[in-house]
């Protein structure tokens, strides 16, 4: 299949630099710019840490001080952020209980068509089935729905045998439903979802939407990771969504996604590193502003033609979609938070190390989104009909974001009592000395109380309980957010270094595809 | 129709926002006031913030009452064997802990602003605590105690908790050999043995020797130590009758007691080596200047052995603060911290005994009745 022809991209996109990756695409000074780009997080973040431990060595008074602040300032960060959360499991809650049928009623939507793109690679078919039966049973006209069964070469029988499988199944539900198999090694692609994905929806334009007359602007693409189950709704929701929308076709919808499809098997290190995921994002669900597209999540075609599709080149293609969006639009494009909810697998392997190792690793993958502020620092620089204000504020806001994931989390729980340690025998003579683990611990305390919030939103947002986990697990699943300072060093902040780190020293990450097991 | 809940308003984020960055704003000034140790006296006549000091009181002891200036202290935060008491005015300090059953130690201290005293309280049982160890046992394990002046005397002055029984037959062939007894028979008579060849020693070199004629001038050799013991770096030793502890660590490591960063008595003037090194005092909160406070250390110690002679002594087990004196009526824990007196808590009382520290335990040999003296009260 030929790629797609350069005049229907937005004038934006069309630049050889557009799709950029990695800084060894380039020559020359881009080359230098942007390999200091990707250095700059990583450096930001390491000279944070080292210069924590420095100043607790060499002016340990200030350094008190500092952790002192920055304690203060968690507990009201923590606050904010609960509020957040708070409104939107309020809004959440209200969302799933509305009836999106007869919300949608007053629209015209027959014209809409919806193409759901699956991309797998070696999960299982019961994990596939599951998806695909939940899709099956939406409350949306599924004539009108074209499933595309996305497949690697490089996955073998694998992706031959469960292709035909689901297709005989399902095939007959849904308007279309399109096997592609996405073709392996082919030169500048990175083995990953974005590679597929993209390969998909250029498959689907080609043999059904043009085809079929079917307009760019009236198809709106749902990618969903493949253990990603649907709401009944969800469809009605993205519709009224989509209708609502001050812009809609510059416009991306982004749905809440909670890990609790196998919540009842998972861990507990797995729930709350699970759930913690699905609270982030309801919080930014009530900040669109600091959204981007993540995991699975809706577009119209036409935006995405616009731009060629997701990036092949590159891990974290989520994200990177609505970068490579606002860059092409001029700023011109936004996030709009659906504030209803997709189920998918939280992290279980068969053994508990195994599941440590799948989260760290799939930690690593989703924290080397960093490579995104590099693509919005570089084309932030390039893109001057994006306006100055916002390319200074969306800097800063995604320059924070990555750098407080890293380094709030080690400064709060191990760096704070750095002072005590390494000031010295005068200071160790003070009161401020003595007071500090106090003050500290007292504040870290009242921050917890926020996990109170988190304890009591999540047994509101897991499914009910099978016969045969008992009563007792309610209990545990209550008290398991006592792992959250553990979870936020272990699962957030370390592998988060670990991928800034890469990123700095230019050790590139592929794609590496969270094994799911049901 | 509409969701019925609409996104988080823009104007209700802001309003958050700007509410807890006033808050931070406000708050954080309180919080680094606090905890330099300001305080601010709510009950004052004319209220003021006084900038305070802590006290830091490790005590082996349970259960122990702490009173500072009388009254006791109730708000402690407790550490691991210890207690910080913050919010204390900048002057001297009387300082009870006290336990039940125990000896109470009672120090005057100084609080300087934004700094906190270290100091060690120890609290030895009132009523001495003995184990005895035997020839014999029976088939239970007690201890036999063969009915004789000295066991009678010995626990008319201490008590125990270990299994024992009174024999009243001096027949030994139903009784087990308690081999604890002949190892500490035999370390007693090494003792006492290497004391008097010692004693003999200086005895011959304290003999009239050859001299010049022009000599003049006390001989410094009596102001050799009789007996030195040394722990870590502490070296503990005799000097004409008293005992002296000497500090040979480096700086870094000199023990708090060693240094202070108050103006030392006038008779220890002299022996101030080194006021180099200044502790820096962040004082300026309110004042913004910082205030340097010279730390003034000496290298030696003298124990206070309250006009008694001195039999023996040794280091205390397992503390480097406090050394054990055998002084003629008796044992006693004393405290190497001068500052203000030395407590002095009798451990053990008898004229005639010997002192054997060994294994980190006390044994005292009183005539031929030899036992451990416990430094605390055992739990049943």
């Amino acid at each position: 299949m030929s790629a797609p022809a350069q005049n229907h991209l937005l004038p934006y996109a069309r630049r050889d630099d557009f799709h950029v990756g990695r800084a060894t695409e380039f020559t020359g000074k881009k080359r230098f710019f942007y390999r200091c780009l990707e250095m700059l997080p990583g450096l930001a973040s390491w000279i944070t840490l080292i210069g924590v431990v420095l100043l607790s060595i060499y002016v340990p008074f200030v350094a008190a001080y500092f952790v002192i602040a920055f304690a203060l300032f968690w507990v009201l960060k923590t606050a904010f952020l609960s509020y957040h959360l708070r409104y939107n499991w309020k809004r959440l809650r209200h969302h799933m209980s509305l009836d999106w049928t007869k919300m949608v009623s007053r629209f015209k939507y027959n014209h809409i068509h919806h193409v759901v793109i699956l991309p797998f690679y070696k999960e299982p078919a019961s994990v596939i089935g599951h998806s695909l039966e939940a899709l099956s049973k939406v409350n949306y006209d599924l004539k009108k729905i074209i499933v595309v069964l996305a497949g690697e070469e490089r996955a073998g029988e694998h992706t031959q045998i469960v292709s035909q499988q689901m297709q005989e199944i399902y095939s007959a539900k849904f308007g279309h439903f399109l096997v592609s198999v996405h073709p392996k090694d082919i030169p500048g692609e990175m083995a990953g979802k974005g590679s597929n994905a993209a390969f998909a929806a250029e498959k689907v334009r080609t043999e059904i939407l043009d085809p079929n007359n079917l307009s760019y602007e009236e198809t709106l693409v749902s990618i969903f990771d493949i253990d990603t189950v649907l709401y009944p709704d969800y469809f009605n929701c993205l519709v009224w969504h989509f209708f609502t929308a001050e812009n809609p076709l510059k416009s991306s919808f982004q749905p809440v996604p909670i890990f609790n499809n196998n919540i009842w098997e998972a861990p507990a290190i797995s729930r709350v590193v699970a759930m913690s995921s699905t609270f982030w994002e309801m919080v930014q669900q009530e900040r669109p502003e600091r959204m981007a597209t993540f995991s699975s999540h809706s577009v119209s075609f036409q935006a995405l033609y616009e731009v060629g599709y997701w990036q092949t080149n590159m891990v974290s293609e989520d994200s990177r979609i609505f970068w490579n969006l606002l860059v092409a639009n001029n700023g011109k494009y936004n996030v709009i938070p659906m504030s209803y909810p997709v189920s998918m697998d939280a992290n279980a392997a068969p053994k508990l190390w195994q599941t440590i190792v799948q989260i760290y690793k799939q930690h690593r993958r989703w924290t080397y989104g960093v490579e995104n502020l590099c693509y919005i620092l570089y084309h932030f620089s390039q893109n001057k009909n994006i306006p100055l204000k916002q390319r200074i504020i969306v800097s800063l806001q995604q320059a924070e974001g990555y750098w407080s994931l890293v380094t709030n989390p080690i400064m709060l729980f191990i760096l704070g009592w750095a002072p005590i340690f390494l000031g010295g025998q005068q200071f160790h003579q003070t009161v401020l000395s003595y007071n500090l683990p106090f003050v500290v611990r007292d504040l870290l305390i009242l921050a917890m109380f926020g996990l109170v919030i988190s304890s009591v939103i999540s047994l509101t947002l897991i499914p009910s309980r099978p016969e045969k986990a008992s009563r007792f697990r309610y209990f545990v699943m209550a008290i398991q957010w006592i792992m959250v300072p553990a979870t936020m060093i272990f699962f957030s902040a370390i592998p988060g270094l670990d991928a800034q780190t890469r990123l700095m020293l230019g050790k590139y990450m592929g794609f590496w595809v969270t094994p799911k097991s049901r | 129709m509409q969701p019925q809940i609409t996104p988080l308003a823009l104007w209700q984020r802001k309003t958050i926002f700007w509410s807890l960055l006033l808050a931070f704003v406000v708050s954080l000034p309180i919080f680094i006031f606090y905890a330099t140790g300001y305080r601010y006296d709510f009950f004052a006549e004319v209220p003021i913030i006084t900038a305070t000091g802590g006290m830091y009181i490790s005590a082996d002891a349970e259960d122990i009452a702490i009173y500072i200036n009388e009254k006791e202290v109730t708000n402690v935060r407790v550490f691991r064997q210890a207690s910080y008491i913050q919010g204390l005015m900048p002057q001297l300090q009387r300082v009870h802990v006290q336990a039940p059953s125990l000896h109470t130690w009672v120090k005057e201290l100084l609080v300087q602003p934004h700094i906190v005293t270290e100091t060690e309280a120890f609290n030895m049982p009132l009523i001495s605590q003995i184990r005895p160890v035997t020839e014999f046992s029976n088939a239970l394990g007690a201890s036999v105690i063969f009915a004789t002046t000295t066991s009678q005397q010995v626990f008319s002055k201490a008590t125990t908790s270990a299994l024992y029984v009174l024999a009243t037959s001096s027949a030994t062939s139903t009784l087990l050999v308690n081999s604890e007894f002949p190892k500490l028979k035999t370390a007693f008579a090494e003792k006492i043995a290497a004391d008097l060849t010692r004693e003999n020693f200086i005895k011959n070199i304290n003999k009239p020797n050859f001299t010049f004629a022009t000599t003049t001038g006390t001989s410094t050799l009596v102001e050799i130590a009789t007996t030195t013991k040394s722990r870590d770096d502490l070296r503990l030793y005799e000097k004409v009758g008293d005992i002296y502890v000497e500090n040979l660590a480096s700086e870094k490591n000199t023990p708090h007691y060693f240094c202070s960063t108050e103006p030392l008595p006038e008779f220890l003037q002299s022996e101030v080596v080194q006021a180099e090194n200044a502790i820096m005092i962040e004082d300026g909160l309110l004042e913004n200047d910082v205030v340097d406070l010279p730390k003034k250390c000496r290298t030696e110690i003298k124990i206070d052995r309250q006009n008694k002679t001195v039999i023996d002594f040794n280091f205390f087990p397992g503390n480097s603060n406090l050394i054990l004196l055998q002084l003629e009526d008796g044992i006693y824990v004393v405290e190497i911290d001068d500052r203000s007196w030395q407590n002095a808590q009798r451990l053990y009382a008898g004229d005639d005994l010997d002192m054997l520290v060994s294994g980190g335990r006390i044994l005292v040999r009183e005539k031929e009745f030899m036992f451990e003296v416990l430094t605390a009260i055992p739990v049943n």
